[in-house]
């Protein structure tokens, strides 16, 4: 995936010119136009590269972004997760393994640009969904947040890499400098999404630190202090009665919103620093009085790309609430190709709906416990591949206080993770009235003392053996 | 509103940065400890394996294999010499354990071996094999956590009896002393079960792998040896755990990878050993033994090796099938 996008990137600043303007879009042998397209942008590109004073900022920006994107990924792999055991040896394992995702890669982006706006409009959803697909085939991992990794490197990012696409051909900024930006490594690890990505030309990097190096601190301490001891708790999964699976459910959920946050304000922090914008993929989504605003708060750019590419057209012939339905059906499909997810997709679809029509009847107290049963439940749902051990949890029978006795065995730092977990989310949740937390950024936690003390928390309980590190969303 | 803006400048320029220092100093410190540190079961294992007279059998593994495999027991139920060579943590990484083989295979005829049980609990801790397969075992994160750091360090100063690291190389070296067969001398271990640790199960597809590649080097240094592999005992609580899935999924993912890598696959064999049934069977960890464990584990791993390996004959030696 990398190395496709790295090949790609050199052929051109062709770059910021709308897809309107790309060259003959009726050809009818997509290989003889993206040939040349291929032709045209490589010849741009020698220009650009020869009379670098045409652009200099964007070249310079783009060029420089590139290689410390590489530098500070080489540096940083261990900060971020482990890289270490599956991307050094990829290529000798098995070539073919390689080539072919290679291959695919390359494929997908000689066939975005050749397509004209017909086939492109077609060609969008089959990227989205080609993670789907890959899933299907075992190729990818179906994304329920456990552990599982996709090995070959290759394919690491794939599920980012094509939603992302298929948002640039949608909003019809599909260039070879437009993929490049979104084949960033750094972007692929765990999103967000590209929806966009500014250079920040204004602020220098003394401002640019002072401003973004607390989120990273924030992030630091969601991932390593928080999320990672918690991976000793997944065992929990395998108990079915009502206490133990909501109880489950509650430490996944925590889980995962202190993992792909956690990697998130990392990501925007270090791309701040560096000089360029990309979106805030997580704004306090537990700063909620129900599910919509839930939703407005989690995973942002997968719900703008989904609004782009599901909502707004579907809303348009079949109205609200068969495209809400579409909305998630698309989003579960794009999570894995599993009875689960069909399950979550309709559940959430109906905690939605259900929200919406009691908010519409000015119902405050309804919507709220609706978005704590959505979250617990749809969590309980998301996370359990096995369908016949989901069934058995649905029926919420009682079996004792058999989770208490789990709960009490776990070792001192994953208690103390899930203590720091709760308060996180407890504060979001109780003063999300008060200024530090009214704009939903984080703003709390980036107060200088709060800063300190996150630190010495994340740095005095981190070690190798507290639990694995690995990002929720970078597995495929 | 003066007095918070020097605070905050004090934090920022001076504490946070102080703090950054003073983490990778502790990560300087906590390296430089790690790398110099040697169990001293290795220089155990080697001496007496040098002072053998020769071993038909081996057992490899980790702190599961030393507490819960007993080498006296299988020699005495097989008829052939073995020898128990497990350390603790699998000495941390892969690469190094595999030193530690080749360097004890160095001091026996390698190829009058004719089994080998290799018992990794690896698989049954999620994330360990990626830890075990970096290439020194050392990142950027500490082997212990500053906090343990510090209780150890003051607790040693104060004499009291070290305060144990989660994840250490030495974790019971000192008290485990071992016998001539390599197996630990129960006289000197403490068993106080306390229920610490959460049952875990990696994915099945980097289990196979590992045990596949780990199967294969065994093959490669003992080559006329049969390769045991052995997915250790546990005991699970009063939970139930139902790990058939797992075990079904990893022996069919295990086989499947290991035709196409290895031709002599009949030579190599994956064992599932069952779950301890009682509290009294362990002694400091669902993973280790007790005396009793040990000799019910041991007795269940002789069971399961197929072709059986006959017991001892009236005249004191066993009969051994061929593989």
């Amino acid at each position: 995936m990398v190395a496709a996008a790295t090949s790609v990137r050199g052929r051109g600043d062709g770059i910021s010119r709308p897809r309107s303007q790309a060259p003959n879009p009726d050809h009818r042998m997509w290989f003889a136009s993206a040939a040349r397209v291929l032709t045209r942008t490589t010849a741009l590109n020698s220009s650009v590269v020869l009379s670098s004073k045409a652009h200099p900022d964007n070249f310079n920006f783009y060029t420089g972004w590139w290689l410390k994107s590489f530098v500070l990924l080489a540096f940083s792999y261990q900060l971020l997760f482990s890289l270490s055991y599956f991307s050094w040896d990829v290529f000798s394992k098995n070539l073919w393994e390689s080539v072919i995702p290679l291959f695919f890669c390359l494929l997908i982006v000689l066939a975005a640009l050749a397509f004209n706006h017909t086939h492109q409009f077609k060609f969008k959803y089959v990227l989205f969904f080609s993670i789907t697909i890959t899933s299907a085939l075992g190729l990818t991992k179906t994304l329920t947040g456990s552990h599982a990794e996709s090995k070959n490197i290759i394919l690491y990012g794939l599920s980012f890499y094509t939603a992302s696409i298929a948002y640039l051909i949608h909003s019809q900024q599909l260039s070879a400098k437009s993929i490049a930006v979104v084949s960033n490594p750094l972007l692929l690890i765990t999103g967000p999404i590209a929806t966009y990505f500014r250079p920040i030309h204004h602020y220098s990097f003394n401002k640019r630190f002072k401003y973004f190096f607390p989120y990273i601190v924030v992030g630091l301490f969601l991932h390593q202090a928080v999320a990672t001891p918690l991976t000793t708790t997944f065992d929990l999964i395998t108990l079915t009665d009502v206490f133990s699976s909501c109880a489950f459910a509650v430490i996944f959920e925590l889980f995962v919103y202190a993992n792909f946050c956690g990697l998130s304000l990392i990501i925007y922090g270090v791309c701040g620093i560096m000089g360029a914008k990309v979106p805030l993929n997580f704004k306090q989504p537990f700063s909620s009085t129900n599910i919509v605003e839930y939703w407005r708060g989690w995973h942002i750019t997968l719900s703008v790309v989904l609004k782009s590419l599901f909502y707004t057209p579907t809303k348009q012939i079949l109205g609200t609430f068969p495209a809400i339905l579409f909305v998630y059906l698309a989003s579960a499909m794009w999570h894995g190709i599993t009875l689960n997810f069909v399950v979550w997709g309709l559940f959430h679809a109906s905690v939605f709906v259900l929200t919406i029509v009691f908010l519409r009847r000015r119902a405050s107290v309804i919507p709220f416990a609706l978005m704590i049963v959505g979250i617990v439940v749809g969590r309980a749902i998301f996370s359990d591949t096995d369908f016949h051990r989901l069934l058995e949890k649905l029926t919420f029978k009682y079996d004792g206080l058999v989770v208490l006795q789990k709960l009490t065995a776990l070792a001192g730092t994953t208690k103390l993770a899930l203590l720091l977990g709760i308060l996180f989310i407890t504060a979001e949740m109780l003063f999300q009235k008060y200024k530090y937390f009214k704009q939903r950024n984080y703003k709390f936690y980036r107060i200088p003392i709060i800063q300190l003390i996150l630190l010495i928390i994340t740095l005095s309980t981190i070690f190798d053996g507290s639990g694995v590190d690995y990002a929720v969303y970078g597995q495929r | 509103m003066l007095s918070m803006v020097s605070a905050n400048r004090f934090i920022n320029m001076s504490a946070i940065p102080l703090v950054l220092v003073a983490y990778v100093i502790f990560i300087c410190i906590d390296y430089s400890r790690h790398t110099r540190y040697e169990d001293p079961d290795v220089k155990v294992h080697l001496q007496n394996v040098k002072n053998s007279r020769g071993i038909d059998a081996l057992v490899f593994g980790g702190s599961n294999a030393a507490y819960s495999l007993s080498a006296e027991y299988l020699n005495y139920n097989t008829g052939l010499s073995w020898y128990n060579a497990s350390l603790n943590g699998e000495l941390g990484t892969i690469n190094r354990y595999k030193i530690f083989v080749r360097e004890l295979s160095a001091l026996i005829d390698r190829t009058k071996v004719r089994y080998v049980v290799y018992s990794s609990m690896f698989p049954y801790v999620i994330g360990q094999i990626d830890r075990a397969k970096r290439a020194n075992g050392e990142g950027i994160k500490p082997s212990d956590n500053v906090l343990h750091f510090i209780m150890r360090y003051i607790l040693g100063h104060l004499g009291q009896a070290s305060h144990r690291s989660t994840y250490s190389l030495a974790d019971n070296a000192s008290e485990t002393r071992r016998d001539s067969f390599g197996d630990i001398v129960f006289e000197n271990v403490k068993c106080a079960f306390t229920f610490n640790r959460a049952h875990q199960r990696e994915d099945e597809d980097a289990s196979a792998d590992f045990l596949v590649d780990e199967a294969i080097f065994f093959a490669s240094v003992f080559p006329n040896a049969s390769i045991l592999i052995v997915l250790p005992s546990e005991y699970y609580g009063v939970a139930s755990f139902d790990d058939s899935i797992f075990e079904q999924n990893l022996r069919t993912k295990f086989y499947g990878r290991l035709r196409p890598k290895y031709h002599f696959e009949r030579m190599i064999q994956i064992i599932f050993q069952p779950p301890y049934s009682s509290v009294t069977q362990v002694c400091n960890d669902p993973r280790h033994a007790d005396e009793d464990g040990r000799a019910w584990r041991t007795e269940n791993l002789i069971e399961s090796i197929q072709p059986p390996i006959s017991r001892p004959t009236a005249f004191g030696h066993g009969q051994v099938n061929h593989l």
